[in-house]
């Protein structure tokens, strides 16, 4: 929208004529200046019509695109564009007009172009406009998952689990110090506190781990934070 | 042809008649069932698929839709879900579990600054849920 205004500004900066004033001098020899206003020609009026089409034409192409997120991990950098993932989607960026930020746990700070590069996490937003998708603004994240299954077993050597997904995809998840881990009160249904000691195979599990870029494959996760849906709760 | 032959052909006619008419009126009375997918497909991931009774409410999300823009703190998630479900809501910085009361839900759950990937996962009649994953973005402008 800011773009556009100023665009409609210098147009009529540069469209409108200003009459030239002149001071009227006392009857003398000298020979009084004239006073002229040009007279708009027919050209200029056709130009400055056709101009205030292609400014409201544009406006209105604008106003139908809402900004789109577009996610992915960054593939190729250049100067004007990012490429994100494997389908190679092209996001257009504009060296004045594109601001650059990072995530940073429950902070957002600005960085520039040259800190994003390759396999970092990005979502863009921006309007679609004719097929490209240009960047008002990227922000550089951190990509979680969140997986839903069940315990398949424990390992109590080395405080890991495995678990199976809804989507029948096996995972290992260890068990760190700072992992949030939780389990549902099936008389209360209030959320409680647990130790790795409370994890059995067959109950149900919901964890959020962080996703690595550059592991795209990877099927063993820190375990970020979990919560514990007991069997007996199915079965009472 | 003898005619011990002729009887058993015969006997094992109406046998099968009987087993055929036997299966048919008991399956006539079966409950129906519809199959549904437990996992949304996102980004080419499988979907498993599983059966549930054909009157049984699916989840869905009435709002907010995927991939929105919010620029405050909380976001309000609604959708319907089979009466007397038990719906479990997580995120990286939230768990947040209930019980439905009636076919639609509803609550306000905390966002962080960045991407917000929201798993929202309902049991109803068995231990495994259909569940919906919302990606929310949270910037403020």
């Amino acid at each position: 929208m800011k773009k556009i205004f100023g665009f409609v500004i210098v147009v009529f900066f540069i469209f409108i004529a200003y009459p030239v004033w002149s001071q009227t001098t006392s009857p003398t020899d000298v020979p009084e200046p004239t006073v002229t206003k040009p007279e708009p020609t027919e050209d200029l009026d056709d130009e400055v019509d056709k101009l205030k089409e292609k400014v409201a034409e544009k406006v209105s192409e604008l106003s139908k695109n809402e900004d789109r997120v577009t996610s992915g991990v960054v593939s190729k950098v250049a100067d004007s564009s990012l490429t994100l993932g494997k389908n190679e989607i092209e996001i257009s960026i504009d060296d004045t007009l594109t601001t650059y930020y990072e995530v940073q746990g429950s902070a957002i700070r600005e960085i520039k172009q040259d800190d994003i590069a390759k396999n970092d996490y990005i979502f863009v937003i921006g309007p679609e406009i004719n097929g490209v998708i240009t960047a008002n603004a990227v922000y550089k994240d951190q990509k979680y998952m969140v997986i839903s299954g069940k315990i398949t077993k424990v390992n109590q050597s080395d405080f890991s689990i495995e678990i199976v997904s809804l989507d029948k995809t096996a995972y290992t998840l260890d068990i760190q110090t700072q992992t949030t881990q939780r389990m549902l009160n099936i008389k209360s249904l209030a959320i409680e506190a647990i130790g790795f000691s409370k994890l059995k195979e067959g109950d149900a599990i919901h964890v959020v781990v962080k996703n690595d870029p550059e592991k795209p494959e990877a099927t063993r996760f820190d375990a970020e934070r979990l919560l514990i849906v007991p069997n007996e709760y199915f079965i009472q | 042809m003898t005619k011990e032959t002729v009887i058993a052909i015969v006997l094992g006619i109406i046998l099968g008649a009987g087993i055929g008419a036997y299966v048919l009126f008991r399956t006539g009375n079966g409950e129906e069932t519809k199959v549904i997918p437990v996992a949304n497909d996102d980004e080419g991931k499988k979907v498993v698929k599983t059966v549930v009774p054909i009157d049984q409410q699916l989840l869905e999300i009435t709002s907010p839709k995927d991939k929105i823009v919010s620029t405050k703190n909380t976001i309000k998630i609604t959708g319907k879900a089979q009466k007397n479900s038990l719906i479990v809501v997580q995120s990286p910085v939230d768990t947040e579990v209930f019980k439905t009361d009636a076919e639609t839900f509803s609550t306000n759950f905390p966002l962080s600054r960045g991407e917000n990937v929201i798993s929202i996962s309902v049991y109803s009649d068995s231990s495994t849920p259909q569940e919906v994953i919302l990606t929310i973005y949270f910037v403020e402008t």
